[in-house]
């Protein structure tokens, strides 16, 4: 499994059926290697069985013919019926497999592709292409690489059987088998481009597609109950809905149709081709120099050989070139940038002693205008810093740069004085903490939320006392005394309970505060708290942290009045900064911000 | 009970209630689908006849020179009936191709239509999220069984009426191989559903707590905070032992299946030889030629293989989707709200008394005792902590949720007597979790009141109007209302203040009487927030009007005040009153007045 996952993490350009195999195999070895087998089996039973039909016609027509009916040959009856006992139970055998593979690539590579998209570059996770790709990628891969393999493993094995049945024809009338090779050519090849056809047809659609599904979510899903029941659209955007999924209907149907019909006349032309063998075999046969058994018995394979090139071979290889489109997109996936470790910092914890940006500039990858411009400032080892200004003005995007999420700024952003990109990621994880603005919601329990931040808090005696601690620290302290700290949130589980979106955010705070870092960053924390939550937050939030290095941002001034030192953005730079008391006798953009809030609260 | 009730109903009637659905919605298709049904199974029977009159004639002239006219026209009619079953088959995927995406429509505009006429109340149950997922893939399931039920009763049943009139007319004892292959493919289906009734339910919570974890990994929404607290292994292991349980769940039912599918297939083959014996038998006493034996030994081993295959891919997935087929049936039977028609009338006023409320498996009650009127055209605002009931409450008003005890009335009408739809058609709101809609400009705005199409100018001017109120430029959009606001369907992004702005001209565009305005918890910054609430206040003048906000400050702009605490309501009056009062509302008042006073 171990050595699969490597095989997740190296980079490939182009990915072939080769990987396939390779992939199966490792992962599922013994079963990978059964349907193989089986299908190399399975292969060469139907020869055998013409052989054995051809033998059991011989022996019954000569003992119909010298020794009456007395004697049977019930021998040649009993392998003939040996045979197709064989080809009725290695389906259900291979089938059974194929469910231990499917196992098996769940844990190995589905599980691998999981580990490397956990180490992807951040600037995919906001590239909207990237995240549908990944989409792509993770939908049901096991279920597609075996599938894959079945595939190839059927167009193996039957394109086997039409080679067997060439070579037994060979021995016996050469021509037949020349004209069968030649007439199955064309039909597999507009199989092929057909099951192109139908994909880029289906590529054509995707967006129309993308779009009736979101009509249906918004239709049907919680997060828009309450607009829908209080605006009752559904009717209208059921029509639209229905437009969009009438028009994909129709691309979709008239491609197959056409191709539908060009695979069928192929598909006619295979048939002519097998009664032209026919009649060739019965020439020969009336001629002599085919015994009457070998005769019927290859007539019957003949006529079945239809089903074997059409279904066995071309569509099997129409389906495998729509489900091929996987294999490129795995490589596009395995083309995208992981995380590089530097190692800056030589792998310790090392306290924090500053934080510093140099004339740094930065625009998300992607586009759009500067999102940071010339930024410069310092952060000192235990300092309260915040950064107000309106949204949009670039506040997050120092956090993110600050921690490493981008390589690509330009400037300097020294952490003790090393560059961050030189960092490995979890050397700048290990050092700060962080209450995102958009906080994620674990749906795990209270318990595993708040040591999730930090992980040896867990193994400890004293670790629930010490959560419950924590959880009193945020706020949260009544609701775990009330609810368990072992109890999971979210409604994933039958007896899950919910959090409101300000206890949510009381989580985060938990989670953050757990951590031991060197430095905690606080993005927007009480955004989502009640009024008096949010006041109290404020004072509670800089007591937590004193005497650690914190960065408060927020566009709530109330909030960042406390901070040692306060920065103003606008448009990505910085415009003012200095204490809640220098600024506000500066008459600029932090007192006339100060003043609009405030305005709500004069005249009492 | 009654749901109950339901439930029995479609347990019986699931399969007449699939087809009765493709036959209203696309009846051509339908028929055409089993009209090429029924071709395909005649047709492969009857070559069965043809075949063994051809291996008759060849033989006569290879073994005793028999006329070649008789097997040339016998090669001739196989050939024909080769090509045309190759047509028709084709015909028969495609035609099954448009059933299954029409068919596919029409079971999910049903289950849209339903989902209009839910209660909003029953998206915070559960069992009911449940049940709707349950739906959702009965939903698919029903369309791949409308396909394999037709095939079954079309295709298979015609292909065995005339298999067996033509096993017959070769030799009367030959049609009892029909029945032989029946007994077993019938018992292994009976243990089939015996055996893996249930697995889906089994299954699908384990599915989707591992989906979940690798989505704490790998979703936008996670991908950055799990990173930063180094916790994708903790996720990573939790996925892997929810992987470990679905694998194991999963083998030990293929397992199980794979050993039925055995059973049934030896089973199968002592049918299969004993049908060959009797052949054999019927050969040796020269009751049939060796001509037919061969025709008909290949094609009793195709009947045994289709039989088997009808039962492996069509009735077995029938069966094992069979329950959430009815789930999906349940589900659109479910009982709805019922109630009349609205009498609410402009100068009503809004009446509670004692109204209590509490979610599906909540341990408390989100509303307790909630006792007050809004006169008509007056604005009151909720004040209070998070958790409080404010939003509830106004769901309650609007009449979104029912109380469980208590009077909530607008005008001389209870709520609960009106039905679903009917009451909001006075009322329009801003929701706090408002909907970023990947539409247009104009769509997202008029979506509120989807009565007229877009494209009447009449229509198009009062969008216009409503982005001018919220103060919205829609000159400043690239297509201007035709904008598309969405990247992944080519358009542009907002911000989320814009998006509030948006959410603002959507209630405006709405007509109304009554509004309520859940303020937005963040994402809109200080100077952003100060001409809200200018609009908050514009928007309640004339009207009956609610405003839920956070900011103590702005419940000024209310005639009157509602503060609440754990579900009561524990303070009214005017904004005055309740300052000097120096109570509940004082106190909110102060923590964050405080921060705007100088030191």
């Amino acid at each position: 499994m171990d050595a699969m996952r490597g095989e997740v993490e190296r980079k490939q350009n182009k990915i072939g059926i080769a990987y396939v195999f390779k992939t199966c195999l490792n992962c599922a070895f013994l079963s990978a290697a059964g349907i193989i087998l089986l299908a190399l089996i399975s292969s060469a039973l139907p020869i055998a069985n013409t052989m054995l039909l051809a033998q059991l016609i011989d022996e019954v027509l000569r003992a119909l013919s010298e020794s009456g009916p007395s004697y049977l040959p019930y021998r040649s009856l009993l392998m003939v019926v040996a045979a197709v006992f064989a080809s009725h139970v290695i389906p259900h055998i291979s089938s059974f497999l194929y469910s231990r593979l499917n196992a098996g690539l769940r844990s190995g590579f589905h599980a691998g592709l999981l580990e490397k998209t956990a180490n992807l570059s951040y600037e995919h996770i906001e590239d909207s292409k990237a995240l549908e790709l990944l989409d792509r990628v993770f939908d049901k891969p096991s279920e597609r690489m075996s599938s894959i393999l079945r595939l190839v493993c059927a167009i193996g094995s039957n394109s086997i059987q039409l080679l067997n049945l060439c070579v037994l024809l060979l021995a016996n009338l050469w021509h037949a088998a020349v004209i069968i090779l030649l007439f199955s050519i064309p039909n597999i090849i507009i199989s092929i481009r057909g099951g192109r056809k139908t994909y880029d047809a289906y590529k054509a659609t995707s967006r129309d597609r993308m779009m009736y599904a979101y009509y249906e979510g918004i239709m049907t899903n919680r997060d828009a109950v309450e607009e829908r029941t209080a605006f009752q659209f559904t009717e209208s955007v059921n029509r639209r809905w229905r437009r969009l999924y009438r028009r994909v209907q129709k691309i979709d149907l008239n491609t197959r149709l056409r191709w539908d019909f060009k695979i069928c006349g192929a598909g006619a032309l295979t048939l002519i081709m097998a009664y032209a063998v026919i009649l060739l075999l019965t020439g020969s046969a009336a001629a002599g120099s085919l015994n009457p058994g070998l005769y019927l018995s290859l007539s019957y394979a003949v006529l079945s050989l239809q089903s074997v090139i059409v279904w066995g071979i071309s569509f099997s290889a129409n389906q495998l070139s729509e489900k091929r489109v996987y294999l490129d997109d795995l490589a596009s996936f395995f083309q995208l940038s992981a995380v590089a470790g530097g190692d800056g910092l030589n792998g310790r914890i090392i306290p924090l002693e500053s934080i510093e940006f140099r004339n740094v500039s930065f625009r998300y990858p992607g586009g759009g205008a500067d999102a940071l411009r010339d930024v410069s400032f310092r952060i000192e080892k235990g300092g309260h810093y915040a950064f107000v200004g309106k949204n949009g003005c670039g506040k997050t995007t120092v956090t993110k740069l600050m921690t490493g999420l981008y390589a690509n700024y330009e400037g300097s952003i020294l952490i003790n004085g090393v560059e961050v990109r030189d960092c490995p990621a979890e050397q700048i994880n290990r050092l700060f903490s962080l209450v995102h603005q958009d906080f994620a919601k674990y749906q795990l329990t209270l318990f595993e939320n708040v040591a999730l931040g930090e992980r040896e808090l867990a193994q400890r005696k004293d670790a629930e006392a010490r959560v419950q601690n924590i959880l009193d620290k945020a706020g949260l302290g009544e609701l775990a005394a009330e609810a368990g700290l072992h109890k999971r949130l979210g409604k994933l589980g039958g007896d899950g309970f919910d959090l409101s979106h300000g206890q949510w955010q009381k989580l985060a705070i938990a989670r953050a505060i757990a951590k031991e870092a060197a430095c905690y960053l606080l993005d927007e924390p009480a955004s989502a708290l009640d009024p008096v939550s949010e006041s109290e937050a404020y004072r509670q939030h800089h007591e937590l942290m004193a005497g650690k290095t914190a960065i408060f941002i927020s566009h709530r001034l109330a909030s960042t009045k406390l901070a040692d030192c306060i920065f103003v953005l606008d448009q990505g730079a910085i415009i003012e900064a200095g204490s809640h008391e220098e600024l506000l006798g500066r008459n600029g953009s932090y007192e006339s911000m100060y003043q609009s809030q405030r305005s709500w609260y004069r005249g009492n | 009970m009654a749901i109950k009730a339901a439930s029995e109903s479609s347990r019986k009637m699931a399969v007449p209630k699939i087809m009765r659905i493709a036959l209203r919605n696309c009846p051509g298709i339908y028929i055409l689908c089993a009209v090429s049904c029924i071709c395909v199974g005649s047709i492969q029977a009857v070559n069965t006849k043809f075949l063994q009159r051809f291996f008759d004639s060849a033989l006569a002239l290879i073994q005793n020179g028999g006329s070649a006219n008789d097997a040339v026209r016998h090669f001739a009619l196989i050939a024909l009936l080769g090509i045309s079953n190759e047509f028709v088959t084709s015909i028969y995927y495609y035609m099954g191709r448009a059933l299954d995406s029409s068919a596919a429509c029409a079971f999910a505009e049903e289950f849209n239509k339903k989902l209009a006429k839910a209660a909003a109340v029953c998206f915070e149950d559960h069992q009911f999220l449940n049940d709707l997922e349950r739906a959702r893939a009965g939903q698919r399931a029903a369309v791949s069984a409308l396909s394999s039920l037709t095939a079954v009763f079309t295709s298979n049943l015609s292909y065995l009426v005339i298999m067996y009139a033509v096993l017959h007319s070769i030799h009367f004892l030959l049609p009892l191989a029909i029945l032989l292959a029946f007994i077993p493919v019938l018992a292994g289906q009976f243990l089939h559903a015996r055996l893996f009734s249930n697995l889906e339910e089994q299954m699908a919570p384990i599915r989707r707590e591992s989906l979940y974890y690798e989505k704490c990994i790998r979703d936008k929404e996670f991908f950055i905070e799990t990173r930063q607290l180094n916790a994708t292994d903790f996720f990573f292991r939790k996925y892997l032992e929810a992987l470990a349980l679905f694998n194991k769940k999963a083998v030990q039912t293929e397992q199980k299946s794979a050993a039925v599918n055995l059973a049934s297939s030896a089973a199968s083959e002592i049918c299969y030889a004993s049908v060959l014996m009797l052949l054999f038998a019927l050969l040796a006493r020269n009751q049939i030629s060796a001509g037919s034996f061969t025709a008909v030994f290949a094609s009793i081993g195709m009947m045994f293989a289709n039989l088997k295959n009808m039962a492996d891919s069509q009735v077995t997935q029938i069966s094992k989707n069979y329950g959430s087929i009815i789930s999906y049936f349940d589900f659109i039977e479910r009982e709805e709200r019922t109630g009349g028609a609205c009498g609410i009338r402009p100068g009503d006023a809004i009446h509670f008394s004692n109204v209590s409320f509490q979610y599906p498996n909540a341990h408390a009650k989100a509303v307790f005792n909630a006792s007050f009127d809004i006169a008509p055209g007056e604005t009151v605002a909720i004040v209070g902590k998070n958790g409080s009931g404010k939003t509830t409450l106004a769901r309650l008003i609007m009449g979104l949720y029912l109380p469980a005890s208590g009077v909530a009335a607008i005008g001389r009408q209870q709520t609960k007597d009106i039905a679903q739809g009917g009451l909001r058609s006075k009322w329009s709101a801003v929701f706090q979790k408002y909907q970023r809609y990947k539409m247009t400009l104009g769509e997202n705005v008029s979506i509120s009141d989807p009565k007229d199409e877009l494209d009447s100018g009449q229509a198009e001017a009062r969008v216009r109007e409503a982005l001018q109120r919220a103060g919205v430029v829609a000159g400043g959009f690239q297509n201007g209302l035709g904008t598309m606001l969405s990247r992944d369907f080519g358009g542009v992004d907002l911000s989320g203040g814009q998006w509030q702005r948006i959410a603002i001209a959507r209630s405006i565009y709405r007509p109304h009487d009554f509004i309520i305005m859940d303020e937005p918890t963040s994402s809109i910054d200080p100077v952003e927030e100060t001409k809200l609430y200018e609009l908050f206040s514009e928007l309640s003048r004339n009207k009956t009007a609610v405003l839920i906000t956070h900011r103590i400050g702005a419940a000024r702009i209310a005639d009157r005040i509602l503060v609440m605490d754990g579900g009561r309501i524990v303070e009214q009056g005017t904004y005055q009153d309740l300052i000097d009062r120096k109570g509940a509302f004082y106190d909110l008042y102060e923590a964050q007045a405080k921060w705007y006073q100088k030191d």
